[in-house]
């Protein structure tokens, strides 16, 4: 069974002399397999993971999106040369997996996949993926940037139907 | 070695066969292949830890995208039977 979900991710990072605010809304396809549950990227395209289940699972997919932005951050000379780096790999892609999430989200609305079962609220619009990168100023930081802990916090899931 | 895993100097060896001139650049938290002849600017990430010296597995899963992501599963699957 494979589960396509949306997830929103932000995190501040921080390179050579700038602060960058990254706000991604990606999509990644959840299947059972190998023994595990994996997650596959669609947007980004290159990162998959692996758990237990679908929580586990997407806390190893949001640390190897953590680490790949660290990487890139450290890679750039310049605010600028991140946020175009950070903006190609998340809009990198393979035809397959946008075929695999778009055949699963088929799925849930034909109803032929159980929507019930992984407890997500369902999402009926068709997001596009969206990466936000911007330049944090120092004067401009305020404890009112932080997310609510819940969304902070929690997967930050939602099925696409 | 699980189920779940193939050894990495086999997967280098299919990756010669299948992804041209592939590349592997190092980085503080893992590593990023590029396969510059099928996608010039695109890279799969694999996390430290999941490949290579400190582990001589990789899991399926990050086997499937990688081949998947450069339009290469087919060809991958036919190679190695766990795939």
């Amino acid at each position: 069974m494979s589960i396509p979900l949306y997830f929103q991710f932000r995190i501040p990072v921080y390179g050579r002399r700038f602060v960058a605010d990254v706000r991604i809304r990606g999509r990644i396809t959840c299947v059972e397999e190998y023994g595990a549950t994996c997650i596959y990227g669609v947007n980004p395209g290159g990162l998959a993971a692996g758990g237990e289940d679908m929580n586990s699972a997407y806390v190893d997919f949001k640390l190897g999106l953590a680490a790949t932005l660290f990487d890139l951050a450290r890679d750039a000379d310049t605010f600028h040369a991140f946020q175009e780096a950070a903006t190609d790999f998340i809009a990198a892609t393979d035809d397959e997996s946008v075929a695999e999430w778009e055949k699963a989200r088929g799925a849930i609305r034909a109803g032929t996949t159980p929507a019930e079962g992984a407890g997500l609220r369902r999402e009926t619009e068709a997001l596009p993926a969206e990466i936000s990168v911007e330049r944090l100023q120092p004067s401009k930081s305020s404890p009112a940037l932080n997310p609510e802990p819940r969304v902070a916090v929690a997967p930050a899931l939602e099925m696409a139907a | 070695m699980s189920s779940g895993q193939i050894r990495w100097n086999h997967l280098t060896k299919w990756m010669d066969e299948l992804l041209p001139g592939w590349e592997m650049k190092r980085k503080e938290h893992g590593i990023h292949i590029y396969c510059p002849a099928l996608k010039p600017r695109a890279f799969v990430a694999l996390p430290k830890g999941a490949h290579g010296r400190t582990n001589p597995e990789i899991a399926l899963f990050h086997v499937k995208k990688l081949f998947r992501f450069f339009g290469k599963l087919s060809e991958a699957r036919a190679r190695i039977p766990q795939l």
